[in-house]
């Protein structure tokens, strides 16, 4: 998800070609190519130029609905609706072959992935051991990372925690507490009860990705394995 | 101009137009692995190659006109507008881009509240809240756009899957 403005012009984007499997957008208004797993123009007028990421998390509706009752939903276009994918899409596209070789990392190139970037790290965290756990607590960097699973069991969510409220842990019942100040903490990063209530962590964009894919460009990039 | 050269570059503009269409094809197509420089190349011959094919095209023809007055052998006329034909029919696909064909933008994209959305609440979807301003992108529909040019809050942003 991008800011499609570069030095105060609106670009209109366009699914113009692919890369090693993801995809590459040209803009109408000055024909330059991007890249979209990292909002890079690579050739035109634009090349060099880096889009603004706008945070956004991938949530069920329904916990979305919840949070957003006056939110608006993007309709699906009647037009082409008929050739829209059955649900079950990922999941087949997880057979799909890949081109890029991820033999050497130890870990299957079609891995689903929440990879995260800060201050030049990055770590790919396996969706479906961040789902099986659901709360994890990792250092990256100098920076302390919390992944947390809604209470859908499907959404997740990443945060930044500063000190004060560094040892998180779940109830049995599912509540996030920190044990150094003993507040509770919603979905949203806010702590609604004890001495940090009103308190709201740091939201982290995760960028959810095949493996293959946020390896090539995050070559450095190591994977979550607790 | 020896007829003989007219027939070479007459080969040579038939040529430079099948490369502007074909190379970024033969790239850029999906599963294969890019290399940087050749994906470099071709994202140039992408931008570049209708407006040089169209000058190809045009000399095309102004060779052809020329043939046409100076020989009477119905080979060589037939031969040249083959030639000329094909130049203009690589000039037309160099113009093509085959994914924008294929992957619709879904231009004005249209939005409805949550309340009366409907989608199953297992489904995902892609939220964001840019000044306050919530919404939502189903996955099976971004699945098949990819891209949404939207606006959300005021600003200008590309929702992509």
């Amino acid at each position: 998800m991008w800011r499609r403005e570069i030095d105060g012009r609106s670009l209109t984007f366009h699914l113009a070609g692919i890369n090693n499997q993801n995809f590459l957008m040209r803009d109408e208004e000055t024909g330059s190519f991007w890249q979209q797993i990292n909002g890079k123009a690579v050739s035109g007028p634009m090349a060099g130029k880096q889009l603004e990421l706008i945070h956004c998390d991938e949530l069920t509706f329904g916990l979305w609905r919840g949070e957003n009752p006056q939110g608006t939903v993007l309709l699906p276009v009647a037009k082409f609706e008929k050739q829209y994918e059955p649900k079950d899409w990922e999941r087949r596209m997880l057979k799909a072959p890949t081109v890029v070789d991820t033999t050497k990392t130890g870990t299957a190139a079609r891995t689903l992935m929440l990879g995260i970037e800060l201050d030049g790290v990055s770590r790919a965290y396996p969706l479906a051991r961040v789902l099986e756990q659901k709360l994890v607590l990792d250092n990256l960097g100098s920076h302390r990372i919390i992944l947390v699973v809604g209470p859908d069991g499907k959404s997740v969510r990443a945060f930044e925690s500063s000190a004060g409220e560094v040892d998180f842990y779940r109830t049995p019942s599912g509540v996030l507490m920190d044990s150094a100040t003993g507040s509770e903490w919603n979905f949203i990063g806010c702590a609604t009860s004890g001495k940090s209530a009103g308190r709201c962590l740091k939201p982290l964009t995760t960028i959810k990705d095949y493996w293959f894919d946020w390896h090539l460009y995050h070559p450095k990039s190591t994977v979550y394995s607790h | 101009m020896k007829i003989r050269t007219e027939w070479l570059i007459l080969g040579a503009l038939l040529v430079t137009a099948f490369l502007c269409s074909a190379y970024p094809m033969y790239v850029i197509r999906p599963f294969r692995a890019q290399q940087a420089t050749e994906l470099s190349i071709a994202l140039v011959v992408k931008r570049w190659g209708p407006g040089l094919a169209i000058v190809c095209s045009l000399t095309s023809l102004a060779l052809l006109v020329l043939l046409w007055r100076r020989t009477l052998s119905l080979w060589s006329r037939v031969g040249g507008s083959v030639i000329f034909t094909f130049t203009v029919l690589f000039t037309v696909l160099s113009y093509v881009n085959v994914y924008e064909q294929m992957f619709h933008p879904a231009p004005g994209a249209r939005f409805i509240t949550a309340a009366n959305a409907k989608v199953d609440a297992a489904d995902m979807v892609l939220a964001v809240s840019v000044s306050g301003q919530p919404r939502a992108y189903p996955i099976r529909t971004m699945g098949y756009h990819h891209i949404i040019n939207d606006r959300v809050g005021g600003v200008p942003i590309v929702a992509t899957y």
